[in-house]
């Protein structure tokens, strides 16, 4: 009974959260290196602010059937929590007001806070690279967001590409996942 | 019952971390249960041609799974989440059948258990 309580307590928490956690999955042989961002979509009309984002990268064949999938429950616990932790983040909450390179520790990134709960993440730009290498896989590059998503209207949800690699970036209830095969 | 179940599951569990000492050490993949290893295979099935995205489902307007490609992972979440040792009426108690929540519920069960294997493989070498 208690396991269930604690369980539930979980998974309660996890849904008062907006911003939900990010699974990269990399099933590929190549190292993913791509720029992932968030953004508020309920405010289309003003450029979706606020934002955030950096760079992350993805070793090859990275993903949750080998436990070395990126995973980020939010800005700031992603820091202890995540084998690939990020140390800053960017962030914007208008044209005016926003601020490069801040630690994962700054309040601004409390996941209380009013970034952390109108932010989701929706979009990664991506190259990828032969492993050890800073040699790029031609032809194996891509912007995804998910489906639907007016702060990113142009970009697709999934790319097939004609080499038989796979991308696609979806949401299942509050968790946003990246798969690239 | 259960006791003889749960000490033969360490016996082998033992066994083969023995039979593992000296090879290669234990790694995440040779640790998993068989319900997170079942998991994991649904997911990365969602890439195989035939679990892609329809036509239909490409035009979607929704950043949502589609419930057809959510239908792939249910069971594989349901066992997982039966694994912990919660049963049925539970499980559709606390999400009402709902696709996601289920799924959802077992991704965090799989995130945790696959947590606790890499840190005894740390503790190990």
């Amino acid at each position: 009974m208690k396991k269930i309580l604690t369980l539930s307590g979980i998974i309660i928490s996890s849904f008062a959260f907006s911003q939900g956690t990010l699974i990269v999955n990399n099933y590929s042989p190549y190292e993913l290196r791509g720029l992932v961002m968030a953004d508020n979509a309920n405010n289309a009309g003003n450029s979706c602010f606020p934002r955030a984002g950096n760079n992350i990268t993805v070793p090859a064949n990275a993903n949750m059937g080998n436990g070395l999938q990126l995973e980020y429950t939010n800005y700031r616990d992603q820091f202890n929590s995540s084998l690939y932790p990020m140390a800053t983040w960017n962030y914007a909450f208008s044209a005016t007001n926003g601020s490069q390179g801040v630690s994962w520790n700054d309040p601004v990134f409390d996941p209380a806070g009013p970034l952390s709960t109108t932010t989701r993440w929706s979009t990664i730009k991506f190259q990828t690279f032969y492993p050890g290498t800073n040699n790029n896989v031609i032809g194996l590059i891509g912007n995804l967001s998910v489906a639907n998503n007016p702060c990113q209207p142009l970009m697709p949800w999934y790319i097939d590409y004609p080499s038989g690699n796979y991308a696609e970036m979806f949401r299942i209830g509050d968790i946003t996942y990246i798969s690239l095969y | 019952m259960k006791k003889h179940f749960l000490l033969a599951a360490f016996a082998s569990l033992i066994l083969t971390s023995c039979n593992n000492e000296g090879s290669a050490t234990n790694t995440m993949e040779s640790m998993k249960t068989p319900q997170m290893e079942n998991f994991d295979k649904a997911f990365k099935s969602l890439g195989d041609p035939q679990n892609r995205p329809t036509e239909e489902e490409k035009r979607r307007n929704t950043s949502e799974l589609s419930d057809r490609r959510k239908a792939l992972l249910v069971p594989a979440s349901k066992e997982l989440i039966l694994s912990t040792g919660v049963t049925e009426n539970e499980l559709m108690r606390k999400t009402g059948g709902d696709m996601s929540q289920i799924i959802v519920w077992a991704t965090q069960i799989y995130m945790k258990k696959s947590d606790e294997i890499r840190k005894n493989i740390k503790s190990e070498k």
